[in-house]
Formats: C-alpha cells, structure tokens, sequence
C-alpha cells in the first residue's frame, strides 16, 4: 500500500497517522455512529446530504478501517520476526489453547458481567460475546480482533498473548475454510 | 506588523458569540497581546455591556455617518492591552451601508495596530457579514448543540462558501461562468451548493483545480457553546466530520464550553458595578476555555480520544 493511499484512509477517518489500533477503533465506531443514524447534526442537511450518500461514505469508511487494520498487523508482524528469532524453542506445543469458552468461565468465575468489561475495555458487548462465543462471521477483522482479545483478556488476568495467538490460529483455519467452500 | 484577523459569526442569534469573543480578548490581553475587538454586530451590538462599558462616546456609527477613521474611534477598555471598537448602536438602519463604505471599513480594520482584531459578526448571514468573515484569517463559527442553531451553521458556512468560490471565479475571469451556471440551476440540475460545485468542476480543468485549492484553503473552526453532558459534545464531532465529509472543506473543532446557569447573574445583578476591576473577568474564564484559547492560538482542535 501507498504512503498517500495510507493517508488518504486515516484522513477519512480523521485521525492521524500515528493513531494507535485502539483509537482507530474509537474513530471508526464514531464515524459509524455518525453516518448510521440520524441526529441534530444530520437532519439539517438530510435533503442534501442524503442518506444513500452517507451510506457510501460508510463505506469508504469501512474499507479504510480495514485497510488501517491490515497495516497495523503488518507493521507489528515485522516487529515480532525481528524480536522472536532468538525465541523460537519457546513454542506452544504441550500447553492447552484457550478458547472462547474458557474466557467465559474465567469471567464468570469472577463475577464479572459482559456490560461491566464492555464499559472498561471500551469494547462493545456484542463484540465480547461474539469473542466468547466464537462467532467468527461476526467478529471484526483480524487486526482489531487481536487488539480486542488482547485488551479483554488483559482485564482477566490472562495470559493475553497466548490467548490472542490461540485464537487468530483458530480464526485463520475458519476463515480458510469458509473460503475454500465460497 | 501584520495582525492576525479572527471572525466570529455563525448565522445564528444568542448562541453566544459577543461574550466568546469577549472572553477570548480578555485571555489574550490577560497574556500580554495587544489586542482590538471590533463590535460588528449591526443592529445587535453590545460587547460594550459585557465589558461594562456604559454609554460609549464613540462608535462605528461615527465611522459610517462622520467619516471619522477607525483608528479615532478605537476606545480602551478596563483590560490592560484590550482596546474595543464599539459596534453601530446609534443608527437605525444599520442596512444601508454601502459597498464603498464597506470595503473602507475593511481597509481600515487591517491598518489597526493589534496582534489580534477580533470581530464579532452577530447574528445572520448578510452579505455583508459574510464578506467580514471571509476577510479574517481565523473563522471562527459559534453554535449551541440545537437544531436551529446548527440549520442556521450550516447555512451560514454555505453561503460563505458560495460567496468565496464565486470571488475566486470572478478574480479569473470566470465570473460569467459562475453566474450563468446559477441563473439556469434548474437545466443545470444544480440544487445545493454542492451540485453547484460539482457542475462547475465539470466545465473545465482550470476551474477544478481553482476549487479544489480553494476548498482545500476554506477552514473554519467550530465552538460549541451551552454543552449540558459528553452527548453534547459529540455532536460537536459529527457536525466537524459532516462538513468535512459533504462540502470538502477543512474544519477544526477547536473547543467547547460548558453551560453555565448563573450565567446572566453575572452581568444582570450587577449594573451598580462602576469600577473596571469586574472587566477583568468573565464566567467564561475558566479551564475550557484555556483549552480552547490555545488550540485557536495554535490551529490544534480538540482531542478526538479525551475531549
């Protein structure tokens, strides 16, 4: 991807260019906000600025989020390979992979309700259960996703590195999968 | 020395622009600039009363009606460094100033000896408000978190809009197709401003790139006045992203400030007050709005994460 392309999607979700992957998040479900719904701000100029207008603009908004997303995981693998190459031995063979399900009960076992972590992680709920849950279709792309489990797993007291790799690994063998049945 | 102009307009009544531009003065002379507030509210005008000042010996009306310079009617306000221009209070057809009358008045405004002219424009969208906002190097656009006073924002910054790409047009030449362009909207299918825009790309490279750097250049800088809770001030986001996102032109959201209750207490409790100590303050004053001072001062905006 281009510098000028790059900028061209931060631009359009009005941050800068050194935003990190949490505050692309916030940006993005602002601007969701914003070009969804209706509010004070909109229907003044509803007539002009039409709906089916503002729905393009999402979508352009959409892309650039998921444009951002992919760079920012780039940017990081980079940074991994450099940092692990003398690491390799310490693989995760032998350990248990923590699913979605096992992060539930240790959130259960805490006493801790979805809404609650939602208000602290600044993830939405429905983005916490669907993690929980394993619903691959509906989770958000690869990199956001790892942010989020990251980020919720953290809150836990989890390891959250391992919790993140054990579940991009199942992520990715989903999505291979459904590709190859498209 | 060049001084930095600041307008402040916004189409609509009361949302608080006289006491924002009074209080910004009040900051900046409180920080050692040489500041000059010009009362440009024609028809409206009262930055006097906020800066206590009671029935002012001299005024724009003496500038329109007398001839006198700008410069002679300038008079000192109680804030070291804050001198005020006091706005048209004695005429009663503040509508009849001319075109030549008008472009001396701006002649005048940039041969003050300030680092800032702050001008508050008042309410409304007349062309000659308009022209005094595109005259400034900061436009600044006030609105309160209402529907009314965002459907007038929105006005106002279209017909600035339209007024400026019409000028640059005219400075090349193009003024005929700018007019013809408008005259048959209709056959044109030109409803808005940016249908207008849009034909007008259309008709040729030139004139593309004439609008293009110049929505490029547009910028305008919001405050939001009255915010009641964190709600409010989002509004002041989608209103910045909208603008930027329908017209194509820059926009900064440089700052809120909070409602504030007692507000007319203030100034309505205390008419006895002779001593210009009062001057000095404003309930404006406070926390956000250094916050906002600052990010004009500097061209930054609010924090997107931690408003």
């Amino acid at each position: 991807m281009s510098d000028k392309k790059l900028k061209k999607y931060y631009e359009l979700l009005e941050i800068n260019i050194n935003a990190t992957l949490s505050e692309v998040n916030r940006a993005y479900e602002r601007m969701k906000k914003i070009y969804s719904t209706d509010s004070i701000a909109t229907i003044p100029i509803d007539d002009e600025f039409s709906k089916k207008e503002r729905e393009k603009i999402l979508k352009k908004i959409s892309k650039a989020y998921s444009k951002i997303g992919t760079h920012i995981l780039e940017k990081k693998k980079k940074k991994k390979l450099i940092s692990e190459h003398d690491k390799i031995s310490e693989g995760k063979e032998g350990s248990i992979a923590i699913s979605g399900s096992t992060i539930q009960q240790v959130r259960e076992i805490q006493g801790l309700s979805l809404l609650e972590l939602s208000k602290i992680t600044k993830i939405s709920k429905q983005i916490l259960e669907d993690i929980e849950l394993e619903n691959y279709e509906k989770l958000p792309p690869e990199a956001y996703l790892m942010c989020h489990i990251t980020n919720y797993t953290k809150f836990l007291s989890i390891d959250s590195q391992k919790a993140a790799d054990d579940y991009i690994e199942r992520y990715k063998k989903w999505k291979k999968k459904s590709k190859k049945e498209v | 020395m060049k001084s930095e102009i600041w307008a402040i307009g916004g189409g609509k009544g009361g949302t608080g622009k006289s006491i924002i531009t009074t209080t910004l003065g009040i900051y900046l002379a409180k920080q050692g600039k040489k500041v000059s507030l010009i009362d440009a509210d024609l028809g409206g005008a009262n930055l006097h009363s906020f800066l206590r000042i009671k029935k002012p010996k001299k005024s724009l009306t003496d500038f329109f009606e007398k001839k006198s310079p700008l410069k002679e009617i300038i008079i000192k306000t109680g804030v070291p460094n804050l001198q005020l221009i006091v706005g048209d209070i004695n005429t009663f057809n503040p509508t009849s100033i001319k075109y030549t009358q008008k472009l001396k008045f701006f002649r005048h405004i940039i041969s003050i000896n300030s680092e800032f002219i702050l001008i508050d424009l008042g309410a409304g969208t007349h062309l000659n408000t308009i022209d005094s906002f595109l005259l400034a190097d900061k436009k600044i656009v006030v609105t309160v978190p209402e529907i009314t006073s965002i459907e007038n924002l929105y006005n106002f910054i279209k017909k600035a809009l339209f007024r400026k790409i019409n000028r640059i047009l005219r400075d090349h030449q193009l003024k005929d197709v700018a007019r013809n362009a408008w005259k048959n909207r209709n056959v044109n299918e030109i409803k808005d401003i940016k249908t207008f825009l849009y034909y007008l790309k259309k008709s040729s490279n030139q004139i593309k790139n004439l609008i293009d750097k110049e929505l490029e250049n547009f910028k305008i800088d919001i405050i939001l006045n009255q915010v009641r809770n964190p709600n409010d001030i989002e509004i002041g986001f989608s209103i910045k992203s909208l603008l930027i996102k329908y017209l194509g032109i820059d926009v900064n959201f440089s700052g809120y400030i909070k409602y504030i209750d007692s507000f007319w207490d203030y100034y309505n409790g205390s008419q006895t007050h002779t001593s210009n100590e009062n001057v000095l303050c404003t309930p404006l004053l406070n926390k956000d709005t250094h916050g906002l001072v600052n990010n004009l001062v500097e061209d930054k905006q609010l924090n997107l994460f931690n408003p």
